[in-house]
């Protein structure tokens, strides 16, 4: 029974990623054109009562195509459709695959940024050491959402992705570099490690074959918990108006690239005019989402033996214990 | 005394005819519109200094024939002339910008009729509706932010007006029945009653010309004629009865505007018929009617002749003009061009020259390369020596990492202002808060969030400590629920929470009437409240799952097992070991927690409109409330402001981690120990 033991924790989060793996699949599997059409008059299947968008959720409605006007018999909408009659489920999956691919690689700059600082910390000089972190505190000081949207803001003209790249990458490096100095700094101080120095080991070596093995599972978890964070920053930077994409109009409801965070943009007027399921469904998806991944980093943790040291660093002594669950960015 | 006279002001930003025009609460005056060329634009003119400054664009759609109403809420209500393309109401807050508002329930509405019931309620009534002339009318409400269609009017009307009668009553005058040019006119008037809806005010010949309606007082309204029987008449209430008043000294169909003394003065307009192309003739003349004496008189003339210019009265005597059009061109001759020019009666002379934008000053750098170098003497010099001194060791680090925060800061936006500015030089979004002294608004910014996350902060550490000790204490299985609650509300995001919390609000209204809500920018119980919760639910999850860890890993030492050994009560053991010993580590978590509620203070703050340092941040880097356009607007630093708000933000955060970390080594003698091995 102690393969049952080992995966037992991770059941919780393989349901909830099947059970957005089926949605994503539902909503990708559905004709583009209902992410990109309007679809703004429309007939209750069965009943024929006129209805105008945002069409309620699981309402099967007969619509017509605003421009063509060809019409669409029975078009199920599932978690229901934004101002424009467009069907929300598939907005969400179109949506998500381009946020998923920043999403990947906003963690990889920061695990790379992070890590790189981290053995900096760890590892390097006392001068080394002294930078990184005061350059550490001084980017801690600073509000985080403020930061984003100041480089994003810089940085656009540049190039629109990358901008929204790095600057939700500086904003969550810190995490990492404090948990890969506390785990360096811990694993130096065990008795293998001072051995190997005695024994003549350089740095690198003793870096390469004592601390690597051991960073791999604390930053595994790690990994899990910022797919989650960087999730919840790009809601949050969406809902400030800051997306992918070009600026669009409330009122024209023209979305010329579906993206999780852009659907959140407008989420204020749709609440200010009562419609909810515009608002809650991409919200939720992210959360959701967020919430899968910091499920998987929790049973991953479950599993990690080797995130228990005996020895608690100086540095971890000053901090809250396990600092990697927190999902702010 | 010399008689008042006009003089010249600032000119408007963009050239202007037949804009809405409405008194804000600080004297200054807004304008919406009537920039054919410029897709709708709007500007503030500021009697203080005679400057007009843009503000953000209005949502698309009102270029023209806008109507704007200020609201006992401080803010405008702006409506338009809507299609399904565009909105035809929105909302303009001096701090927030401009507001989406519902759509009337009157769609596609043009050529209405609208005023003021009260200081919260508007009417509008009768235009073209999507079906053709209507005869509905509906009322919006401040406090609720909604639509509420009432009684229609007695017949349909077209291109009618309106005025309020003083006494929660409004006065609906005038108007065509039809589009039709065959229409009968219709010279009859209603007046609407919020308690027993419209009822006849009477009729009078040539009413139907009606161009403006005029409140004068309780009960009595001046009626403006054009058409084939010109001049004025006058409606009483007490009588229920129009009466034609006296004959105008110059024929013109001009811009009326009331002013605080009770007199009309009647400005610019046009002297020829206005039934057509090329029988427009601008006018440059200005009459003043006295209602008392119930008499005209002249003044002295505009400094050039204004068609459809905007009018608005400052103060008792002084009346701002501004914009119009000169020179109607022949018809085939191109369009006409408005005006820029603008001139105050009975004022002085102003340049109108705008004071300069918030560049990041060097002064910033300065002090906080200066903050730098004395923290690093100040380290250096109590760290070396025989006797190093600990707290000016310590002072040294708070001045550098405080100077650290400030050159950061100021790199970060002189390099962002460059490359945006660069850009796109322009306006943005205006704030009330920006023309204030920075001292000022940091000081009462900083008040506000302070006020928001103590209460913030105060529940989250009651609730989330106080689970996670009741969790530990009581070693009750079934509160293990409260794990998997924790880890749903960790990962919500805080806008989500924010909404969810406004779905609430609205339920709550749905179910039982009542307002639990307080409007966004509001500054009251209510709204600190609601922000708290927000703000603190995350951080209460935090520090019970953390609190619990660390609670839990005491559990394990020996000491534990010691004292239960001993025979101690749990709580007891609780109380008085693990509590004592996890005191220094739960120190340290609440630190994490505060830097969350930190880090989410700017977006929860916006959401409710909160004005505090984290919504003045965020709007002072170009984020704003507007409703979307499809044109991106330029993005308008205010470096100093911006600069001054992140230093309070870290100051803060740095003065609350250095007294946390005085209390945890205080609490912890083990991290006493670390810190002298150190």
């Amino acid at each position: 029974m102690k393969w049952v033991r080992a995966v037992l924790p991770f059941v919780p989060c393989a349901l909830l990623f099947g059970a957005l793996a089926a949605l994503l699949w539902i909503g990708l599997s559905q004709p583009v054109r209902w992410a990109e059409r309007r679809y703004i008059l429309g007939y209750l299947s069965g009943s024929g009562q006129e209805v105008a968008p945002a069409y309620a959720p699981l309402s099967r409605v007969d619509v017509f195509e605003q421009g063509s006007n060809v019409r669409y018999d029975g078009h199920l909408y599932v978690i229901g459709s934004d101002a424009g009659g467009r069907d929300l489920l598939v907005l969400i999956a179109h949506g998500a695959v381009l946020s998923l691919e920043v999403v990947l690689l906003v963690v990889v700059l920061r695990l790379l940024i992070g890590i790189a600082a981290g053995v900096a910390m760890g590892l390097g000089s006392r001068r080394v050491q002294t930078f990184t972190t005061l350059i550490s505190r001084w980017i801690a000081g600073f509000p985080y959402l403020v930061l984003a949207i100041v480089l994003i803001t810089a940085l656009s003209g540049w190039s629109r992705f990358w901008a929204f790249a790095i600057a939700m990458a500086m904003v969550g490096w810190r995490d990492i570099a404090q948990l890969t100095a506390e785990r360096v700094e811990a694993i130096l101080a065990q008795p293998y490690a001072e051995a190997a120095r005695a024994l003549g080991g350089s740095r690198f070596g003793i870096f390469r074959r004592h601390v690597i093995p051991h960073l791999r599972p604390v930053l595994l978890v790690e990994t899990s918990f910022q797919f989650s964070a960087v999730l919840v920053l790009l809601g949050e930077l969406g809902y400030l108006r800051f997306f992918l994409g070009q600026p669009f109009s409330f009122n024209q409801i023209l979305l010329p690239q579906p993206e999780l965070g852009a659907l959140l943009a407008i989420a204020r007027d749709y609440i200010i005019s009562q419609q909810w399921a515009p608002v809650l469904a991409p919200a939720g998806a992210i959360a959701l989402l967020a919430l899968a991944f910091e499920l998987l980093g929790l049973a991953l943790r479950s599993t990690d033996r080797s995130g228990r040291p005996a020895y608690v660093s100086r540095r971890a002594a000053w901090r809250a214990p396990e600092p990697a669950t927190e999902p702010s960015p | 005394m010399a008689a008042p006279t006009w003089a010249e002001t600032g000119q408007l930003q963009v050239p202007r005819a037949g804009a809405a025009t409405v008194k804000l609460v600080n004297g200054r005056i807004l304008v919406i519109g009537g920039d054919s060329h410029g897709g709708g634009t709007a500007e503030v003119y500021d009697p203080g200094t005679g400057a007009w400054k843009r503000v953000e664009d209005p949502p698309p759609g009102f270029i023209n024939n806008a109507q704007g109403f200020l609201l006992g809420n401080s803010r405008v209500l702006l409506l338009g002339p809507g299609s399904n393309r565009t909105a035809s109401a929105a909302s303009f807050d001096t701090e927030l910008g401009w507001l989406p508002v519902p759509d009337p329930p009157i769609d596609g509405i043009f050529d209405f009729a609208a005023a003021q019931l009260d200081a919260n309620d508007v009417l509008l009534a009768g235009g073209i509706g999507t079906s053709g002339p209507t005869d509905r009318a509906a009322v919006y409400n401040a406090h609720t932010g909604a639509w509420v269609e009432v009684t229609k009017l007695s017949s349909t009307r077209v291109a009618a007006s309106a005025a309020s009668l003083g006494n929660g009553l409004v006065l609906v005058a005038g108007g065509r029945p039809s589009l039709r040019s065959d229409a009968v006119p219709d010279d009859t008037a209603e007046v609407f009653d919020p308690g027993t809806g419209w009822r006849s005010a009477g009729s009078l010949p040539g009413l139907s010309s009606t161009y403006q309606l005029l409140t004068l007082g309780p009960g009595k309204v001046l009626a403006l004629l054009r058409g084939a029987l010109p001049g004025i008449a006058i409606y009483d209430a007490a009588t229920n009865s129009w009466q034609r008043g006296p004959a105008r000294p110059h024929p013109t169909v001009g811009q009326a505007v009331r002013m605080a003394t009770g007199r009309v003065m009647l400005v610019g307009g046009d002297t020829g018929s206005g039934d057509g192309p090329g029988t427009i003739r601008p006018s440059a003349d200005v009459d003043l009617y006295d209602p008392t004496s119930n008499s005209w008189s002249s003044l002295q003339q505009l400094s050039s002749p204004r068609y459809l210019p905007l009018v608005a009265a400052l103060d008792n005597r002084t009346v701002l003009v501004a914009g119009g059009i000169a020179v109607i061109p022949a018809p085939g001759q191109g369009r006409p061009s408005p005006l820029r020019t603008a001139e105050v009666f009975g004022g002085r002379a102003t340049t109108g020259i705008a004071g300069p934008t918030g560049i990041p000053e060097p002064g910033w750098i300065a002090g906080g390369l200066a903050l730098l170098l004395v923290g690093l003497l100040a380290w250096l010099g109590a760290s070396v020596g025989r006797r190093p001194s600990r707290l000016g060791a310590g002072l040294g680090r708070l001045a550098l990492q405080a100077g650290g925060v400030i050159v950061a800061t100021w790199a970060l936006f002189a390099f962002a202002h460059l490359l945006v500015n660069n850009r796109s030089p322009g306006n943005g979004a205006i704030a009330g808060f920006f023309s204030q002294p920075l001292g000022q608004v940091l000081w009462e910014a900083a008040g506000r969030s302070l006020t928001l996350i103590a209460y913030a902060s105060l529940g989250a550490t009651v609730i989330g400590l106080g689970a996670a000790i009741a969790v530990v204490g009581l070693r009750e299985r079934r509160l293990v629920g409260l794990e998997l609650s924790g880890a749903l509300l960790l990962v919500i995001p805080t806008f989500l929470l924010a909404i969810l919390v406004q779905e609430l609000q609205a339920f709550i209204f749905g179910k039982t009437g009542l307002i639990v809500a307080a409007g966004y920018g509001d500054v009251n119980g209510i709204q600190v409240f609601w922000a708290s919760l927000v703000l603190g639910i995350r951080p209460a999850t935090y520090l019970y799952r953390h609190g619990r860890t660390v609670l839990e890993r005491e559990t394990t030492e020996d000491y534990v097992r010691t004292a239960e050994a001993k025979g101690l009560d749990w709580g007891e053991v609780v109380r008085r070991h693990l509590l004592r010993a996890g005191g220094g580590a739960l120190v340290a978590t609440w630190i994490n927690s505060f830097r969350l509620m930190i880090g989410s203070l700017p977006l929860v703050e916006y959401f409710f409109g909160y004005p505090g340092l984290g919504r003045i941040l965020v709007q002072s880097i170009g984020v704003t409330y507007g409703v979307g356009s499809d044109v991106p607007r330029p993005v308008v630093f205010r470096g100093d402001l911006a600069i001054g708000l992140v230093v309070t933000l870290a100051l803060i955060l740095i003065l609350v981690e250095t007294s946390a970390g005085g209390l945890q080594r205080w609490l912890d003698p083990r991290v006493r120990a670390l810190r002298a091995a150190a």
